[in-house]
């Protein structure tokens, strides 16, 4: 079920009533509902495939059990070791067993040797990289003893498959979310009208600005071998546009769809890209995938404990790990290699922490020198996002080299598509000290109201009706 | 031990009441637009659609504010119908209608405007042929030269996925309908006088573009068009009516006129193993290529771009369907029929009263074990040579002053 659809409109409302409905019985009772709710959310797009993830929550809740009754430490690694095996090797065959043939075949072809190729048709469970990640930080957790086994498996199950994050994050950590299951919860109405405001701006933001950027960015991106420079510039700054949008707009979704249930999810965007430096950028990017990596994939090797190559060495690896998980594709594993390589500099001169708050705090307009910071980073992360948008390296590679070497012609396509993007930049800067950008305390209320009408306006004139996926459901 | 949710009743009943509050005006506004969408026809689904037709067969439809979704509407009609005649094609083979067929009037249904490619004909023959579709006696198959162009995709189609579900029923459906109605305000009026009487006729109409135009499907699913009859009895020459007209999409090379090389020979191939593959399974299938006006004939021939293309669609096209014992007929002229080019809606829509010659000529050319050989044939030349017919129409609408003006007008 996709959060921009008309069959959400109608089972959120549903799904609201019905969970409210039952707060005066049993928590079990409501966490069931909660649970047989996601569950149809999630089966309405394929129903098969909700066996992972009951299998998943099996085997994690039953191996969380186990392990922290057991003081074996032989024990303790068995039962992380299966954890890992179950869940990395769903992942393994449902998203990388097709890119593992094809990729094996070219090495053994370009060895000269023959190779017997055969096409994995595996369809690709949505939210499965999710999902897998946020189960596995509970039951590795456990082994760390950072925190202890649930005995209530109504309330993990729950946590596993919680519709509003289940399947695009963001990757709720088992320590934040899952006692949230297991407390009574209260009805707050700032939380839930706040909730509505944020879903409200993700809908925009993916409605409005992402799904009608997406066609001129594909245009560009097929067709960018007859078009100057001007265009594929264009195309990816849409891209950029779009990609965040998209994404971020889900996590704002999904985070206020959540508060209206009483649950409070992790932030997952940040204002990105009015970062400063690299290290600033993926401190506000997907920020549950980005700690996730930290927690369980940098700081595991080492961290910035090990020496100069080591760190550098860490952080090649994480960045590398993290472009690999977003899809089976090199273009991803050179995206992630990209930003490990942009972020090492900073790191070598101790400067990744430079900057942690907001930019031009206070201020209205950003200095000459937080712009030109800005303005590199944004340029950055542009270069690496045709990786990430590209269909294959060559493509990424020739969209580059014509990018830098023209022609550039003086007309500039999509004006309306920049202009939203214009818009879009321009409400997040003025409320980039907030959570999200409709998040409007200071305003009178009949302001505020304006501001909610004319965003459902937006939605109704701009808003693109084709009901497009989210980009990230493919991770 | 399991702990109880906090009971908290009054905010919740708070916030349900300013979301209700918040929501009002969006309701004020959406409810009493869909409640003029329903009373106008233009939200009515296909099946109802057609089960009304059923009830009342001199009802027509068409809808401009919702898609008008022709894929889905035939394809129920089809359906519902199972007719034993089928007539497929574009918007040019609209003008078959069931009197043509006497005494198998009940038996015949236009699925014009179906196929828009040749795609579409290859999955309606698919569908045919896997049951999904009710298996016709005869096909008619109206080719369209465009559906064959060298830039022609015969995987494409709309019978398919997404297209084919209803608008009427989804979200998007009624959020274009809205913006419709905001772009076009003077179906407003329409909108709110619900279903009228057409202007011509006097028949039911459901949708608004039948209301203001009298334009619509029959029952028999063939298109009444009486804003172009109500333009030729006022001034009674052949114009090109079409927007923009067909000779300057052939001229400007604009449309389906786009520089073509030459004939896509994959999509004839797969186009004839479909009809074969229907003849085979007991469907008789009878090819026509419908006609151009003679301007239209003139800028095809002066078209360099075009000539491979135009000249293989005219004679090698032809020479393959017979070749494989598919019956093409290629009256691409009116003229051959004896007439000229006022018994054409434009510069490439043919009048019922050509379709009805060119249906002489059809059973002149079937055989005896044909379907078409059981047509009345005296009831069908009755139809467009009888008194008060008009080059376009068998039975023109009674104008006050106009039947005067008409007269000396009539078929030949």
């Amino acid at each position: 079920m996709l959060f921009n659809s008309f069959v959400f409109a109608v089972f959120l409302p549903l799904v609201f009533a019905g969970y409210w409905a039952l707060q005066r019985g049993n928590l079990k009772l409501q966490n069931a509902f909660l649970l047989i709710a996601s569950y149809v959310f999630y089966g309405w797009w394929d129903v098969r495939f909700l066996s992972l993830i009951i299998i998943s929550s099996l085997v994690d809740y039953q191996v969380g059990r186990h392990m922290v009754d057991s003081e074996d430490a032989r024990k303790r690694k068995l039962l992380l070791f299966i954890s890992l095996a179950v869940n990395l090797g769903f992942l393994g065959v449902f998203k990388y067993a097709g890119f593992f043939v094809d990729s094996f075949a070219d090495l053994l072809e370009t060895l000269g040797m023959q190779a017997n190729r055969f096409a994995l048709q595996i369809v690709l469970p949505v939210g499965i990289s999710f999902y897998t990640f946020q189960t596995l930080s509970y039951t590795i957790d456990i082994y760390r003893r950072k925190i202890t086994a649930t005995h209530d498996p109504l309330a993990f199950f729950a946590f596993v498959s919680f519709f509003p994050q289940l399947v695009a994050g963001p990757i709720e950590r088992a320590r934040d979310l899952l006692p949230q299951f297991t407390k009574a919860r209260t009805f707050d109405e700032n939380m839930a009208v706040d909730g509505v405001r944020q879903m409200l701006w993700g809908l925009f933001k993916k409605v409005v600005i992402a799904d009608n950027v997406a066609s001129s960015v594909d245009l560009v991106f097929t067709g960018y071998a007859d078009m100057p420079a001007t265009h594929l510039a264009v195309g990816i700054f849409l891209f950029a546009i779009q990609i965040y949008c998209d994404f971020s707009g889900y996590s704002d979704i999904a985070i206020g769809c959540a508060r209206l249930f009483g649950f409070q999810l992790s932030r997952n965007f940040a204002f990105p890209y009015f970062s400063r430096d690299i290290a600033e950028f993926w401190r506000r990017w997907h920020i549950s995938l980005s700690t996730w990596f930290r927690d369980y994939v940098y700081i595991p090797l080492g961290g910035s404990r090990a020496g100069r190559w080591g760190r550098m060495r860490n952080i090649i690896i994480t960045f590398t790990v993290s472009g690999f998980w977003h899809g089976a594709n090199w273009t991803f594993i050179v995206w992630g290699l990209l930003n490990g390589l942009y972020y090492i500099p900073l790191m070598l001169a101790d400067k990744q922490k430079d900057h942690t708050g907001t930019v031009a705090e206070g201020r209205l307009w950003p200095g000459f020198g937080n712009l030109a910071q800005i303005g590199v980073t944004f340029a950055l992360t542009l270069i690496a996002w045709v990786f990430f948008r590209a269909d294959s390296l060559p493509h990424a590679f020739d969209y580059l080299s014509r990018l830098a070497t023209g022609p550039w012609s003086l007309s500039v396509p999509f004006k309306e598509q920049i202009l939203l993007c214009c818009f879009l930049l321009g409400v997040e800067w003025i409320q980039r000290d907030r959570q999200h950008g409709l998040e409007l305390p200071a305003m009178p209320r009949p302001l505020r109201w304006a501001a909610y009408y004319s965003l459902l306006i937006a939605l109704f004139w701009l808003g693109n009706t084709q009901h497009e996926p989210f980009i990230y459901f493919q991770f | 031990m399991n702990p109880s949710s906090t009971s908290n009743s009054k905010p919740l009943r708070k916030f349900v009441i300013r979301g209700l509050l918040f929501l009002a005006p969006v309701a004020l506004v959406v409810l009493p637009l869909e409640f003029l969408f329903y009373r106008s026809g233009e939200s009515w689904t296909a099946h109802k659609v057609i089960a009304h037709q059923q009830k009342y067969p001199d009802a027509v439809y068409s809808r401009v504010l919702f898609s008008q979704q022709f894929n889905r509407f035939k394809t129920v009609g089809i359906q519902t119908f199972r007719p034993e005649i089928l007539t497929v094609g574009s918007s040019r083979v609209l003008k078959f209608r069931k009197e043509m067929f006497a005494p198998m009037e009940d038996r015949f249904f236009n699925a014009g405007s179906i196929a828009q490619r040749i795609g579409d004909v290859l999955a309606l023959a698919d569908q045919i042929q896997t049951g999904a579709v009710p298996r016709p006696r005869l096909l008619i198959l109206g080719l369209d030269p465009w559906w064959l162009g060298d830039d022609a995709n015969p995987d494409d189609t709309w019978l398919t996925g997404e297209q084919m579900e209803e608008a009427a029923l989804s979200f998007a459906g009624h959020v274009e309908a809205a913006r419709t109605l905001i772009r076009k305000p003077e179906l407003f009026s329409a909108l709110i006088r619900g279903r009228e009487a057409t202007p011509a006729y006097g028949l039911s109409a459901m949708g608004v573009h039948a209301s203001l135009y009298g334009s619509g499907f029959r029952v028999d699913g063939s298109k009444l068009a009486e804003k172009d009859l109500l333009d030729y009895i006022r001034d009674p020459v052949f114009k090109d009516r079409e927007t923009p007209p067909i000779v300057q999409r052939i001229r400007e090379r604009t449309q389906q006129f786009k520089p073509k090389q030459g004939i896509n020979p994959e999509a004839l191939d797969r186009l004839i193993d479909a009809l074969k593959g229907l003849q085979q399974s007991g469907t008789e299938v009878m090819v026509f290529q419908p006609p151009f006006s003679t301007a239209c004939h003139e800028a095809l021939a002066e078209a360099e771009d075009l000539a491979e293309w135009w000249r293989a669609y005219r004679e090698d096209v032809p020479a393959r369907l017979e070749a494989a014992g598919i019956p093409c007929m290629t009256i691409l002229k009116s003229e051959q029929l004896g007439l000229d080019d006022r018994y054409m809606l434009d510069g490439f829509h043919p009048s019922e009263v050509w379709v009805a010659r060119l249906m002489e000529r059809m059973i002149d050319r079937a055989g005896s074990d044909s379907v078409l050989a059981a047509v009345d044939r005296a009831r069908l030349e009755a139809l467009s040579r009888a008194e008060g017919v008009i080059p376009v129409s068998f039975n023109p609408p009674q104008i006050p002053g106009e039947s005067a003006r008409l007269s000396g007008k009539t078929a030949p």
